[in-house]
């Protein structure tokens, strides 16, 4: 029994999602569309149909890399806000390293700009690393100020010194073909980012169950003392900890440039920096788990477009929707499994069966 | 052989995504048209215009229409795909970065017809809309250098897109050829809703000795027209007849309408005519592009010879480029 009731606080977050769906049911009966037929279109066109499923793929690829750029920091009690202006300077090296380097051989070239964008949002990454370990300044701060850096600097370059003469819109040239990431699916924009995000994710997985350097973050996400008593190097690992989230933060917009724009856009990050928050808690710090949170809240995003689409839904009914879900899970984990309690409780309803066993036959009820 | 659950399932998929794959949309009947907006639909600037723009067409001409407002770069290139599959004959991107998503989703769509507002590369089953910014701009440049005092004139604009350069320098080019020692002051404010962006900028033109300021961003406009009118200097309005909310301030307004461009591109969709190529409306179509109501400061010969300039570049007289 006890173990039972454990699966259902485990599986909270879904508990969220459907008490959440449920109450964006009324939002579309008010708006006038039958939630039945929207509810249909979101998850048909976002799960069972070959575009839809691409679409949801291809959107998987930013929102998972972000949500481990959280995970793995958070893991060891860093909080980073920053993942989008980390996505943001990804996008912005590797752009350069495709467009300004001199033309050679895919085999290198490719290599080359997802290293660069890495170390473009590893370097971002670092600084509020840095600023915490050694400066003791709040990381969330410096990460959040940072977001808006990367964002704007993105836009300078874009329509300044990278924009493509005569462009109708701040982009930069189109990078050659031959730099582009490989699809997944034909005929659709899904690429080959959203596998390189779950390798990274059993990566973080195999870190942080299987070696000591996983155990030693994990030590300090729990007591940075009792860590730095044990011998190990709590603002060195801080710092590095921030590079490597800021630098798969990176890879989220090096994959976003070379797989799906081919071009450094201005403003091309629709805010996947902080889905991937969501992602976090979704997956309640499991990077096993977040593929499954990601691909569920990719699924959301583009489904809540495709029912815009279907039933002619406002988009600020699917946003209010896509809102709910995150609130609801964010106050599920407020709920945490109370053994002690729970125990004490079925021990109480044991003897109060027993009691009520007993008042059968001397007619008395048992109370406790 | 017996048809197991899972077959079954398979089955019906495949059939599901064959029947989507051979669905073409039909053509001619009942017209389907598609906006795809990046914005909100309720901005009072760029994509309201092109939602009521679809909208007032779709009642005037009788067409089916379908939006998506909101939608974010990277779901832009699938938005547009969706309509096409959905059986939408025109599919409309709202917006020049529009121009990739829809040259890569096109070739896949051969049937459906695209329309890239304010795009640079027509062709094949892809149309480009758009206004010809240098000519009213030039018309906008001379009325402001016979009304400047100073002999300077002002231009803003938030990002030098192509369009905005254009017409920056049509408005120069007018601006000279009424004043030939004129000169124009041009300022970027990388931003274009920022009012307090587009006040700072119209005030520092004006402290440089510019004295009929032409802004040209979206919701900023209103931030330079307010420190143009506490300085009490001149402005030059966009896209509507401003002088209604500037009464004092604006001398006359350089208005593309997207109303008018819209029902006029998908007036020709319906009987037939969208081709590939570049519909850039200018002055010789005044339901799109059109200059609008004179400040009454502004003396009669001077109207007069816009009048005559208006003439001579719908005849190609004149080069406004």
């Amino acid at each position: 029994m006890l173990r039972a009731i454990q699966y259902i606080y485990v599986l909270r977050p879904v508990w969220a999602v459907l008490a959440a769906l449920l109450v964006g049911a009324g939002l579309i009966a008010v708006a006038g569309v039958n939630p039945w037929d929207a509810y249909g279109a979101l998850f048909g066109g976002a799960f069972l149909d070959y575009y839809g499923l691409a679409s949801t793929l291809a959107k998987m690829s930013p929102i998972l890399l972000a949500g481990l750029a959280v995970i793995v920091p958070l893991r060891v009690g860093l909080l980073n806000i920053g993942a989008e202006g980390q996505i943001y300077m990804g996008g912005l090296f590797s752009s350069m390293a495709a467009l300004l380097l001199p033309e050679m051989s895919p085999y290198l070239q490719v290599p080359l700009c997802v290293l660069a964008g890495a170390v473009g949002g590893g370097f971002w990454g670092m600084i509020p690393g840095y600023l915490k370990a050694y400066r003791g300044v709040n990381e969330v701060i410096i990460t959040i100020l940072l977001n808006f850096i990367a964002i704007n600097l993105v836009s300078y370059v874009a329509g300044g010194p990278m924009m493509q003469e005569g462009a109708p819109y701040p982009y930069s040239e189109e990078i050659r073909e031959g730099l582009w990431l490989p699809y997944i699916m034909p005929q659709t924009d899904a690429h080959l980012g959203v596998l390189a995000g779950i390798v990274l994710c059993l990566a973080a997985w195999f870190v942080f169950r299987f070696t000591t350097v996983g155990f030693g973050l994990g030590m300090i996400g729990k007591n940075p003392t009792a860590a730095t008593y044990a011998g190990i190097r709590v603002r060195r690992n801080v710092v590095a900890v921030m590079f490597v989230a800021g630098a798969i933060g990176g890879l989220a917009g090096t994959f976003e440039v070379l797989g799906l724009k081919h071009r450094l856009y201005h403003l091309f990050s629709p805010g996947y920096g902080f889905d991937g928050i969501v992602v976090a808690f979704l997956a309640q710090l499991s990077p096993l788990m977040a593929p499954i949170a990601a691909f569920f809240l990719s699924g959301l995003k583009v489904g809540g477009l495709i029912m815009q689409r279907a039933v002619g839904l406002e988009s600020t009914v699917v946003e209010a929707i896509q809102g709910l879900v995150i609130i609801f899970v964010a106050v599920s984990l407020a709920f945490r499994f109370d053994r002690g309690n729970w125990r004490r409780f079925l021990e109480r309803r044991r003897l109060l069966d027993a009691g009520l066993a007993q008042g059968v036959t001397n007619n008395s009820g048992g109370t406790s | 052989m017996s048809i197991s659950r899972r077959s079954f399932c398979l089955l019906a998929t495949a059939t599901v995504l064959t029947g989507l794959g051979l669905s073409t949309p039909a053509f001619a009947e009942n017209l389907k048209v598609a906006i795809v907006l990046p914005g909100v639909k309720t901005d009072k600037s760029f994509n309201q215009a092109g939602y009521e723009g679809v909208e007032h067409a779709a009642k005037e001409l009788g067409l089916e229409f379908a939006y998506s407002e909101k939608v974010a770069q990277p779901d832009q290139p699938e938005a547009l795909a969706d309509y096409a599959r959905r059986g939408y004959s025109v599919v409309i991107g709202h917006g020049g970065e529009f121009q990739d998503s829809v040259a890569k989703v096109a070739s896949r769509f051969p049937d459906t017809k695209f329309v890239v507002v304010n795009g640079t590369e027509p062709g094949g089953n892809v149309a480009i809309m758009s206004f010809d910014f240098p000519a009213l701009g030039y018309v906008m440049g001379y009325v402001a250098g016979k009304v400047s005092e100073t002999g300077k004139g002002g231009y803003i604009g938030a990002q030098k897109l192509k369009f905005y350069v254009d017409l920056g320098n049509g408005y120069t080019k007018g601006f000279k050829a009424a004043r030939p020692d004129g000169e124009v002051l041009t300022a970027w404010t990388n931003d274009w809703d920022d009012v307090a962006k587009g006040k700072e900028a119209a005030l520092n033109e004006i402290s440089q000795g510019a004295d009929v300021i032409f802004p040209s961003m979206d919701n900023a406009v209103v931030g330079s027209l307010q420190g143009v009118k506490e300085k009490g200097k001149k402005a030059i309005g966009i896209y509507y007849d401003a002088i209604s909310d500037w009464p004092d301030t604006v001398v006359q307004s350089a208005i593309f309408d997207m109303r008018g461009a819209l029902l006029t591109t998908l007036t020709e969709a319906k009987e037939g005519r969208l081709e590939g190529k570049a519909y850039i409306y200018g002055l010789e179509t005044p339901k799109a592009t059109r200059i609008g109501t004179y400040h009454a400061s502004v003396p009669a010969a001077v109207q007069d010879e816009a009048a005559a300039i208006i003439e001579k570049i719908k005849a190609g007289e004149i080069d406004v480029h």
